[in-house]
């Protein structure tokens, strides 16, 4: 169940849900919340590597190739067909709560997808218990330069209340084939 | 009761992020991405929850993000890795 801007707002208060900084009204839609990109962005670089995830230390392999980049006031223009990570200004925090835990979803915006700009293409899940800001993988699919700005609204997030309570011990689970035990 | 872990640390991709490395208890390395507030740079610590104790083959820890090498938040470490803050 998608939560309305009331009762987004209602979980803001309660403290069931953390953005911060806090949104103000402008960026409340009927049944979503704007988050706003932060300053840096990561710009992985080409190469005749490949990306392995089992290489040992893969992270590290991942940061020592890309550039880092803070966007000017003036803006960023990412060309088309370019590829950059970007990181929410907003921490977003979703605290297990029983019976009161809520999830959400990061999705792009329609102002910006007409320009052809995908925000996230395929990591759009915030899993409950997340706590921090969030990743943008960024790509530019349309034809012509698009300038990134610092603090525009880039994102926006959908809130869905969670059935049943997750555990943040998934050791219940070591042995077993699936959740449910069998 | 706070646990941690011994890792090697270098700057993410994104502000505010660090690379993480850490030993699994089978000799392996893995490594993840995680926040600023979920590690002591200076002392090269990473943030934990621990799941399970010792049974002789390590301890069993939920990290702060899936490491990228085995796809999940849970790994068994080396004992003498995890060190605790109370």
């Amino acid at each position: 169940m998608i939560l309305s801007n009331t009762e987004i707002q209602k979980a803001i208060n309660e403290g069931r849900l953390i953005i911060s900084p806090e949104p103000q009204a402008r960026d409340y839609d009927t049944t979503a919340v704007n988050l706003h990109l932060g300053t840096g962005l990561a710009l992985p670089k080409g190469g005749s590597f490949s990306y392995d995830l089992t290489k040992p230390g893969f992270a590290t392999t991942l940061s020592r190739n890309c550039e880092h980049v803070v966007i000017p006031a003036t803006g960023y223009p990412l060309e088309p067909k370019n590829f950059v990570l970007g990181i929410t200004t907003e921490r977003v925090g979703l605290p297990l709560i029983p019976g009161k835990t809520l999830a959400a979803r990061i999705e792009g915006k329609s102002s910006v997808a007409r320009c052809g700009l995908l925000v996230h293409f395929t990591a759009p899940t915030v899993h409950a218990g997340w706590d921090g800001p969030l990743a943008l993988e960024m790509i530019n699919l349309g034809n012509a330069d698009f300038t990134l700005r610092p603090g525009m609204s880039i994102a926006q997030l959908i809130l869905e209340v969670v059935f049943g309570d997750p555990t943040a011990n998934p050791s219940q689970f070591q042995g077993q084939s699936k959740p449910s035990g069998t | 009761m706070t646990f941690w872990l011994r890792c090697s640390l270098e700057k993410g991709m994104l502000p505010g992020e660090y690379a993480v490395e850490m030993e699994t208890s089978d000799a392996g390395r893995i490594s993840l991405f995680a926040s600023e507030d979920k590690v002591k740079a200076d002392e090269k610590l990473v943030r934990v929850d621990m799941l399970q104790d010792s049974n002789g083959g390590g301890v069993l820890v939920f990290l702060p993000s899936p490491a990228f090498e085995i796809s999940s938040r849970t790994v068994r470490v080396p004992q003498g890795n995890v060190v605790k803050f109370e």
